[in-house]
C-alpha cells in the first residue's frame, strides 16, 4: 500500500514537539510582568500579554492536535496494513487450496471471504485517511482566506464556522416528545448525526440513553450534553442552536442541542463535511458499533441484523453516490391517507444516512431520511423499499447491536 | 517604576520569541508517498502553510510586546528628564541659582 | 436585497416557504452545476444550476449559483444566492 506509517509518525513527531514548545511558550508569556508598573499602559501591556499568551496556547494545542491527528492515523494504516497482508495471504492459499482441488467449495468462500476482507480494508484505510485530513483542515478551517482550498464560501461570505446561533428553548430534555418524525436536517451536511439520533428517538432505551446524557441547567440557561470518545464521557455546555441547523417540528429542539455538543466535539467544518454513523452512534451511545457491509458476493449479513432489529438495537445505513443528479430513483411503500399502503415513486439521497425502522421478513427495508417532513426527496415519514433496491442503494449498516 | 524591570522584562519577551523559533514547521514528509493518499498529503501541506503563518504572526506579536514595552520606558524616562529640567528652572527662579 | 446560503451537497434548506435541496454539485465540460431540487414532494422541480444563468422560484425570487467548492473537499458545497423578483 502506498503511503508509510513511519513517514507519518515523523511528521506527527514535528507537529507535537512544536506544539510542547508553542505551549511552553504560553506559560512563560503568562508569567512576564513589571511589578511596579501601573496605569493606562501598564493595562494595556497585560491585556496585550493576555491576549498573545492565549494566542500562542492556541498555536500550540492546534499544532498538539494536528501532531496527535498523524499520530492515530499512523497506527490507523498499520492496522490496516496488517488486515491487507492477512487478507492477500488468505487469498493466495484460496487460490492454493482451489488448484489443487478444483471442486473445494470452502476454498472459493475463503477466496470471496478474503477478498471482501481485502477491499473492506483498503476501504477503511483510506476512510481514516479522509477523517485525519478532515481534521486536520477544521484546525486550519478560520484561518487565513488566502489558503488553497479555503476561499470558501466565496470572498465577502460568511464563513462556516461563524455561521449564526440562535436561542434553544429551556428544559426540552423533560418535554420534548423525543419523536425521530419531527426531525428535519437543515443546511449542515451531518445526515449521519441526525439519522442516528432519530434511530435511538425510536425506541424506549434510546430515547433514555439520550435523556440520561442531556441536562438542563437552569441556572446558566443551557444544556449539558454528555457525548462519548474513546470510551471516556466528555461533557459540553450548549446554549445555542446552529442556525439552518437540525430542527424538530420547525424550531430547535432536542437534535439542535447535541448537534451542537457534537459541533464543539467535531468542530464545524468536520461536522458538516459528511461522516459515518458507526462513528456517530459510538459518540452517543459510548458502545462498540458493529458495521455491516454489502460484501462481494456474499452479500448482507441479514439474519444478524434482523437479530438486532428484534433486540430493539438501533441501525442506520448508509448509500452510495447517487446515480441521477445524486438521487437513486425507486419505487416505494408508505401509507396513504387512509391507512393502507399505496405505492410511490421516491427518490433515495445519494452519499446520505437513513434510520432503519424495520426489516421485513420479506426482505424489505423498512426506512426514515433525516430531512424530515415535506422534504422534496421522499415527503418524510417511513418508507419501504425491497431488499433488490436496498442492496443496490445502499453499502453499510451500522448497529448498536452484536449480531446476535 | 523600575525601569530595569522594565528592560528585563522587554528582553524576556525577545527570549520567548527565540524560543519560539524552532517551532517553525520544516523537514515535515512529503506527497501521497508519504501519507497514502493525496487528499491527505493536500491537507498537511495546507496545515504547515497555515501553522507557519501562525508562527510568524505569534514570533513577531512576541518581540512586538518587547518593544512596545522599550518604547514606554523610554516615553517615561524622556518625561522624567523634562521634569527633572523644569524642576531645576523652577528652583533656579525661586532661589537665583543655576544659569541665567 | 439578497440572501445568501450556503449548502453541503445532500442538505436541505427552508427559504421563506420555498424548499430547497442540494441533491449534486460539482464542475462538468460545462463548468461549475448545482443539482438543486425546489419544492417538496411530490410538486417538485429539478434544476440544474449554472453560474450566470438564474433560476425563478415559485414566489418569484431568482436563484443563482455563485460558486461550488472547496475544490478537493471530500463533499462538495454550493453558493446560492436568492435575489428579488425581476
Amino acid at each position: 500500500m502506498n503511503g508509510s506509517p513511519g513517514q507519518v509518525r515523523a511528521a506527527a513527531t514535528i507537529l507535537t514537539t512544536a506544539g510542547e514548545i508553542g505551549m511552553t511558550s504560553s506559560d512563560a508569556i503568562d508569567g512576564l510582568d513589571v511589578e511596579t508598573w501601573e496605569g493606562s499602559a501598564a493595562d494595556g501591556f497585560r491585556d496585550r500579554r493576555q491576549k498573545l499568551s492565549a494566542e500562542v496556547d492556541h498555536h500550540g494545542t492546534d499544532l498538539m492536535r494536528a501532531g496527535l491527528t498523524l499520530e492515530r492515523y499512523a497506527g490507523e494504516m498499520e492496522a490496516c496494513d496488517t488486515e491487507i497482508a492477512a487478507a492477500r495471504t488468505a487469498v493466495v492459499q484460496g487460490w492454493d487450496a482451489w488448484r489443487a482441488n478444483p471442486i473445494d467449495v470452502t476454498a472459493l468462500t475463503l477466496i470471496a471471504k478474503s477478498m471482501n476482507d481485502l477491499s473492506v480494508a483498503a476501504h477503511k484505510r483510506e476512510q481514516f485517511a479522509i477523517h485525519a485530513a478532515d481534521q486536520l483542515y477544521a484546525l486550519i478551517a478560520s484561518d487565513s482566506t488566502n489558503l488553497p482550498g479555503l476561499t470558501w464560501p466565496p470572498a465577502g461570505w460568511p464563513p462556516a464556522p461563524s455561521l449564526p446561533t440562535v436561542p434553544i428553548p429551556g428544559g426540552l430534555d423533560g418535554t420534548s416528545p423525543y419523536d425521530p418524525l419531527d426531525v428535519s436536517q437543515g443546511s449542515i451536511g451531518d445526515c449521519y448525526l441526525l439519522a442516528s439520533l432519530m434511530a435511538l428517538m425510536q425506541t424506549d432505551e434510546g430515547d433514555q440513553l439520550l435523556r440520561d446524557n442531556l441536562r438542563w441547567d437552569p441556572d446558566r440557561g443551557g444544556y449539558w450534553v454528555t457525548l462519548h470518545v474513546d470510551g471516556k464521557e466528555v461533557v459540553y455546555f450548549v446554549d445555542r442552536a446552529q442556525q439552518n441547523g437540525a430542527l424538530e417540528n420547525g424550531d430547535p429542539g432536542i437534535v439542535s442541542i447535541f448537534e451542537n455538543a457534537v459541533n464543539q466535539h467535531l468542530q464545524f467544518n468536520d461536522l458538516n463535511d459528511g461522516g459515518w454513523p458507526a462513528d456517530a452512534l459510538e459518540l452517543l451511545t459510548g458502545k462498540d458499533t458493529k458495521v455491516y457491509e454489502d460484501r462481494t458476493l456474499l452479500g448482507w449479513d441479514w439474519d444478524d441484523i434482523r437479530d438486532d432489529v428484534r433486540d430493539g438495537d438501533q441501525l442506520v445505513a448508509a448509500t452510495r453516490e447517487g446515480k441521477k443528479e445524486g438521487m437513486w430513483p425507486v419505487e416505494a411503500q408508505r401509507p396513504g391517507p387512509d391507512g393502507t399502503m399505496q405505492t410511490v415513486n421516491v427518490d433515495i439521497v445519494g452519499s446520505h444516512a437513513y434510520t432503519i425502522v424495520s426489516v421485513e421478513k420479506n426482505g424489505d427495508v423498512v426506512l426514515m431520511n433525516p430531512w424530515g417532513r415535506d422534504n422534496g426527496a421522499d415527503g418524510g415519514g417511513p418508507i419501504r423499499i425491497s431488499e433488490d433496491d436496498f442492496t443496490r442503494i445502499f453499502h453499510q449498516i451500522a448497529s448498536t447491536g452484536d449480531g446476535k | 517604576m523600575d525601569y530595569a524591570d522594565m528592560s528585563k522584562t522587554a528582553d524576556a519577551f525577545r527570549a520567548v520569541a527565540t524560543d519560539l523559533g524552532p517551532a517553525r514547521l520544516s523537514g515535515l514528509p512529503k506527497g501521497a508517498g508519504s501519507y497514502g493518499y493525496a487528499y491527505l498529503a493536500g491537507a498537511v501541506d495546507q496545515v504547515v502553510s497555515a501553522f507557519n503563518e501562525r508562527h510568524d504572526a505569534v514570533v513577531e506579536g512576541t518581540k512586538g510586546v518587547g518593544t512596545t514595552i522599550d518604547s514606554c520606558r523610554l516615553a517615561y524616562q524622556a518625561a522624567d528628564a523634562i521634569a527633572e529640567a523644569n524642576l531645576g528652572k523652577l528652583l533656579g527662579r525661586l532661589f537665583g541659582v543655576g544659569p541665567r | 436585497m439578497s440572501d445568501r446560503i450556503v449548502l453541503e451537497a445532500g442538505t436541505q434548506h427552508l427559504q421563506g416557504e420555498v424548499r430547497l435541496a442540494v441533491t449534486d454539485a460539482g464542475t462538468d465540460d460545462a463548468g461549475p452545476y448545482a443539482a438543486v431540487r425546489i419544492g417538496s414532494f411530490p410538486a417538485t422541480t429539478d434544476v440544474r444550476l449554472r453560474t450566470g444563468v438564474p433560476h425563478q422560484l415559485p414566489d418569484g425570487r431568482m436563484l443563482h449559483l455563485a460558486g461550488v467548492g472547496p475544490v478537493g473537499r471530500r463533499r462538495p458545497s454550493v453558493a446560492l444566492e436568492i435575489t428579488a423578483a425581476p
